[in-house]
């Protein structure tokens, strides 16, 4: 199997910095409710993440169901320089947020995250990287190396039990596909 | 990865590449299905919507691509798994 996000130059230099939030408050009147978080760690947002974060809010506030927002989000995009492995860094594993540059994964987790975090009472940075870390790691936790999903397919599985989407092929009549994922 | 480890400096150490084997077997185990492109313009309605987007496999890799779908017009690689975002929030 192929990598999604291969390895190579552009990654946030975020180091190991991180500032101590208090609980994520994610008082939304649905189901996003339930994931009020515990006391939660994240880095310090780079400057222009968090203005890039502002802007893409109300754009996904613009619109009202989680698809139309996704994509709203993902539209304004646009233009954003496509850039391959920004989530790999030297040291411990750490969240990285980057806005600034993307690949097609990072494009969609973001979009996402942000339609999800534009959807909470009082949308923070927090809690965009709240639902970035539970949609990029298993388990919604950090543990090295190998707790971030490197198959998208992984991601898939995730997404869809947390039940941000669903994966439509079978029910469309999709046929099987048995290539294994060990390469 | 697991079947190339030199090429990934993190799976150096025993326990990440033995978690990643975890992972692909965990992976391998489940039932994917994806669509040639041939398929698609008669899946199109399905995709019309700002719902839908899609993975696009190749032949030879698995996952390379995925994009948000506006309509399966954009689909234009070998075979894709169309993903419909949830209407429940």
């Amino acid at each position: 199997m192929r990598l999604l996000i291969g390895i190579g130059a552009g990654l946030l230099a975020l180091g190991t910095v991180v500032s101590l939030h208090g609980p994520v408050a994610l008082t939304a009147p649905n189901r996003l409710a339930v994931l009020s978080a515990s006391a939660a760690i994240f880095p310090d947002p780079d400057p222009q993440d968090y203005s890039i974060f502002k802007e893409k809010i109300p754009v996904a506030q613009a619109e009202s169901t989680l698809p139309a927002q996704t994509l709203a989000v993902a539209k304004s995009f646009l233009g954003t320089p496509y850039v391959s492995g920004t989530l790999e860094s030297k040291g411990p594993e750490t969240l990285t947020i980057n806005l600034q540059q993307l690949d097609c994964w990072t494009f969609m987790e973001n979009s996402l995250a942000l339609a999800l975090a534009a959807r909470t009472t009082a949308p923070s940075l927090d809690s965009m990287q709240y639902f970035v870390q539970k949609l990029r790691y298993w388990g919604g936790a950090i543990d090295g190396y190998a707790s971030r999903m490197h198959y998208f397919t992984g991601w898939l599985l995730q997404a869809e039990k947390s039940g941000y989407l669903k994966n439509i092929t079978r029910e469309l009549g999709g046929i099987p596909y048995r290539k294994k994922s060990d390469t | 990865m697991s079947a190339r480890p030199q090429k990934y400096p993190e799976l150096k150490d025993p326990a990440a590449l033995q978690q990643i084997r975890q992972v692909e077997q965990r992976l391998n185990a489940h039932d994917w299905f994806l669509f040639h492109r041939k398929k698609l313009p008669v899946l199109n309605p399905s995709f019309r919507t700002a719902t839908s987007s899609p993975l696009l496999p190749g032949k030879k890799t698995w996952i390379f691509h995925t994009r948000v779908l506006r309509s399966a017009k954009m689909a234009t690689s070998t075979c894709c798994t169309p993903l419909r975002w949830a209407n429940a929030y």
